[in-house]
């Protein structure tokens, strides 16, 4: 009687719990690109401009891993494939030819 | 007597009625004659501007310059040229010269008061208990600096 009893508390405990586990699994973290209308050193947040007008605030701390990207020379066969890359090309006839290529160097591990 | 004399007097005013007429259809005439002639003088050097063709301007065709981002899907050094798929799956297929500028952009760890404000950045944030955001990592583009 007993055993059954603590095997029915064992089952409600996990259908009570699982709903919260699950939710925790489901925080994704999420990433938004614009640009920075607001950043208070002091009170540690920053407020975001999305091209669509949105404005989002975020909250930093020391945890935050700031990176900054610094732009330097390169040449193509710097570039390996599957690589992301930015282009800025003009039609030219039938042909697009590139005026502008960027691309971010992954950082290498440790850094 | 009286019949000859009237006869001629109804001549006489006839025909002093009717010079009258006749005098002032040469008057009358003669006054839209006088602008048709000025407007005649005026018209030609005007029919002659007309006759200048327009200065024909060379076609201005401005290529506008187009942006895409993606991922490298094919690189040939020897054809010059490349395939970028952006992340709608569209292929682009672009041809590099010499004068394409390349340019890497190498991470470096940065602190939060070093970004400008109106500074692109990328945040990757944690939406946390309360509706605070929690940033987690935050990217920026240093601009090259004039002559770079």
């Amino acid at each position: 009687m007993g055993r059954n009893l603590t095997c029915a508390t064992v089952v409600l405990a996990f259908f009570l719990v699982a709903p919260a586990l699950a939710q925790e699994k489901k925080a994704k973290p999420l990433k938004v690109t614009g640009d920075v209308g607001l950043l208070d050193t002091e009170k540690n947040y920053m407020i975001v401009v999305t091209k669509e007008g949105k404005l989002v605030t975020v909250d930093f701390d020391q945890k935050t891993k700031v990176t900054k990207f610094v732009p330097g020379p390169a040449k193509m066969s710097d570039i390996g494939l599957g690589q992301a890359a930015s282009i800025t090309y003009k039609q030219a006839g039938d042909k697009n030819v590139i005026d502008v290529l960027e691309f971010k160097v992954k950082a290498k591990k440790g850094e | 007597m009286n019949t000859l004399l009237s006869i001629t007097g109804v001549v006489l005013v006839i025909f002093a009625l009717s010079s009258c007429a006749l005098e002032q259809e040469m008057v009358t005439p003669a006054k839209p004659a006088a602008p048709a002639v000025a407007e005649a003088k005026k018209a030609p050097p005007i029919v002659e501007a007309k006759k200048v063709p327009p200065a024909v301007k060379p076609a201005e065709v401005k290529v506008k310059a187009v942006k895409a981002s993606g991922d490298v899907g094919l690189m040939d050094l020897e054809k010059n040229y490349l395939i970028l798929v952006t992340k709608e799956g569209k292929l682009i297929t672009a041809d590099f010269t010499g004068k394409t500028k390349v340019t890497k952009l190498v991470p470096q760890p940065a602190k939060m008061s070093d970004i400008n404000l109106g500074q692109s950045a990328a945040v990757t944030y944690n939406a946390g208990k309360g509706g605070k955001n929690i940033a987690t990592s935050v990217e920026y583009a240093v601009k090259a600096k004039k002559g770079e």
